[in-house]
């Protein structure tokens, strides 16, 4: 049997000898063995039992890995959650924050009241036209109902300004102006204005009364020393004055069109698409001439002091000009410019295409369909 | 008798496990071919002539198609509560784990399958389930730590405590619109599957007490294997493997009507649909006008919530697929034929 000697600390087998040394007695050898027989019989205490050591943790490479892809997965989660959520662009719920869209119960446009294919006022109260059709379509965007678009006729001095006349000629504050308004750089530097994207191109243009039996008009310099009628603060006075005209502006163009019936004007000169509505609603009365400027007239939402509903407005027309299923600008302009054409003939309404819209800076999260 | 046979944990009943589980292993690839002949039971009305006419014409490989289509999601959930759970057998009682087969498969388990099917999961899951996924991450990368290393303390600590709480407070806070929306939408369980499992993360990344450790994984793992082939079952058998359709009969010129149900096939005298009590109409192709796919019938959404703009019930694929809305139906689908009446 084993045992553990408690001075060396070592097992060793007690030996037992079995021969006697040469010279011992049987007596020696009695006593020797009774010795042995002790000390082998003797109880050795229990050694202390050993500590159990932890053994040092040793360097394990595979456990790092281990590590290392941990920190893989919550880098991975971590930066792929602030990339999406901190930095970036603004989301469309934080724009509708920012614009205060949810805010609003009714969203008030301005719009021009007077121009046939554009914007009109009927007799019962409706409003019709391409611009009219534009302001649906981001009202609808912007998650407002029809019966919570009000419209608000506008003039164009106060398009800048954003301030609108209700029925009773009370003035009504708007938070856009879809009115016919062109995009120029001095507009862009007027406090108050800021344009979205255009939403129609198209060009400058003279009306004439039929009745006048007017030479036929192909530039602006054969209305030389004539009496034009334009809308004051728009872009289209301008150039009949340099050709030599003489402008007779007016806040309205149905004043024009008034003064024009009454031979207290010889034409009536501005953008294409508004005459050509004259032109289709009485074509008998007028001739519409194109006067061959190659200067385009963009026309442009003014969202006043709202950078981010300037954002959300461009997402819409985006939207309409990037999408292939979304055809409400087509529509818009099939409905209202398209069927003008046949009365207009040769003269050219407006370019038959949405002008292009850059992508707006608008935050898409993978799951989202923002831009579609 | 010999004394072996009373020997716990000695050779024979080793070997006696090893058979049983050489008979699971063949029973196991039996179970999809079952599950498509109850398929086709299931869709005969349990009528044996019907069903014979649908094994001859069905597309063995349209219906493992929608085998797979519906059942994909499931494979990784195996894969990983399995690993998972007897990671913490082996963990919490490594003596006695060797009498599990739970743990013995944990501890056979490539570690390649294991991130495959976490990747598989991630792609396949609904968002609903995407919290629990991490919970089985963290709690398997954990595990694996603790079952294999020795490391510095540092090290173990970061992968059993810093990799969990740090991932479930990421996940938290992606959740967390979604977890406001589903409390005030009513939808507790939505709630609680967004909520609870970042939270349990650190908890099951090491060892439970010995004594419960069988209790707690062995025998959920159990229940689990029995109730699965039911709920695998109910899912696939709810699954269409026929396309839904819309048929317009009547002679040429004539009045037509509309026959609805599942085309069977189209040969050169007869166009086979089956209808939706479980009736076979056999139409000559000469009295056929015209045929129109329907869409499948849309079941409503169990839940309303969606976190930052993703619905809880569409999963990664969904969103990186694309989709076609269903925006009009077909009037045939409905019944009505297009052509005179």
């Amino acid at each position: 049997m084993a045992q553990v000697r408690p001075d060396t600390g070592r097992f060793a087998w007690p030996v037992r000898r079995r021969t006697p040394g040469p010279a011992g007695t049987a007596e020696d050898i009695a006593a020797q063995d009774v010795a042995e027989r002790e000390a082998a019989d003797r109880q050795l205490p229990l050694p202390e039992p050993e500590p159990m050591l932890d053994p040092p943790p040793r360097f394990n490479l595979a456990a790092f890995r281990l590590g290392a892809l941990g920190l893989a997965l919550v880098l991975t989660v971590g930066i792929t959650m602030a990339r999406l959520f901190v930095s970036g662009p603004p989301s469309v719920a934080e724009l509708r924050a920012q614009a205060g869209v949810d805010t609003w119960t009714e969203l008030p446009i301005g719009v021009k009241k007077d121009q046939p294919g554009t914007a009109y006022r009927d007799e019962d109260g409706t409003w019709r036209g391409f611009d009219i059709d534009i302001a649906y379509m981001i009202a609808e965007d912007l998650g407002f109902r029809r019966d919570e678009v009000e419209f608000y006729a506008i003039e164009s001095e106060d398009r800048a300004r954003m301030q609108a006349v209700d029925a009773d000629y009370k003035r009504v504050p708007v938070k856009l102006v879809i009115a016919s308004f062109s995009i120029t750089e001095e507009r862009k530097k007027m406090p108050g204005v800021r344009f979205s994207a255009p939403y129609l191109y198209t060009e400058q243009s003279v009306l004439t009364l039929s009745s006048d039996k007017h030479r036929p008009v192909s530039a602006l310099t054969d209305l030389k020393g004539e009496r034009v009628c334009s809308i004051s603060a728009s872009t289209s006075t301008a150039a009949p004055e340099r050709a030599g005209a003489i402008v007779l502006p007016r806040n309205l163009i149905s004043q024009c069109i008034v003064d024009l019936r009454q031979h207290r004007v010889d034409a009536v000169s501005t953008d294409a698409a508004i005459l050509a509505g004259y032109k289709a609603k009485f074509p008998g009365e007028f001739d519409h001439w194109d006067l061959g400027l190659d200067v385009t007239e963009a026309w442009g939402i003014n969202v006043g002091e709202n950078p981010a509903l300037q954002k959300l407005v461009d997402l819409t027309l985006y939207r309409s000009y990037a999408d292939p299923k979304d055809t409400r600008w087509e529509e818009a302009y099939e409905r209202n410019l398209q069927s003008e054409v046949d009365e207009n003939g040769k003269t050219p309404i407006a370019v038959a295409q949405q002008p292009r819209v850059a992508r707006p800076d608008v935050r898409e999260l993978p799951w989202e369909h923002v831009f579609e | 008798m010999t004394e072996s046979l009373y020997v716990k944990g000695g050779t024979i009943p080793s070997r006696r496990r090893r058979a049983q589980l050489n008979w699971l292993l063949t029973v196991l690839p039996a179970f999809p071919l079952v599950l498509l002949v109850l398929r086709l039971w299931y869709l005969s009305r349990q009528d044996l002539p019907t069903m014979l006419l649908l094994v001859q014409y069905i597309n063995p490989l349209g219906m493992i198609s929608a085998l797979f289509i519906t059942l994909i999601w499931t494979v990784p959930a195996v894969i990983l509560v399995l690993r998972a759970l007897g990671g913490i057998l082996l963990v919490s009682a490594p003596g006695d784990a060797g009498r599990s087969l739970l743990a013995v498969t944990a501890l056979r388990m490539p570690d390649w399958v294991v991130l495959l099917a976490a990747m598989l999961a991630a792609f396949t899951w609904q968002l609903r389930l995407l919290p629990a996924l991490g919970l089985l991450i963290v709690s398997i990368l954990g595990i694996t730590a603790v079952q294999r290393f020795r490391a510095e303390r540092w090290l173990m600590v970061w992968i059993t405590v810093g990799v969990p709480v740090l991932l479930g407070l990421l996940v938290l806070v992606f959740v967390w619109p979604g977890i406001v929306e589903a409390v005030r939408a009513g939808e507790i369980s939505t709630a609680l599957l967004l909520g609870v499992p970042p939270l349990l993360g650190p908890l099951l990344t090491g060892p439970v007490p010995a004594w419960s450790a069988r209790l707690v994984t062995h025998w959920p793992a159990v229940g689990a294997a029995l109730l699965a082939p039911l709920v695998i079952g109910v899912v696939f058998l709810r699954a269409p493997v026929l396309p839904n359709s819309a048929v317009e009969v009547g002679p040429a010129g004539g009045p037509r009507h509309v026959v609805r149900g599942q085309l069977i096939s189209v040969d050169d005298t007869a166009t086979t649909v089956l209808q939706d009590g479980g009736l076979v109409t056999f139409i000559p192709n000469e009295q056929v006008r015209a045929k129109t796919l329907c869409p499948g019938p849309v079941r409503a959404r169990d839940t309303v919530v969606a976190v930052r703009g993703w619905a809880v019930d569409a999963s990664v694929l969904s969103w990186i697929a694309p989709t076609r809305p269903v925006t009009e139906v077909d009037p045939r689908c409905l019944g009505r034929p297009l052509g005179p009446t």
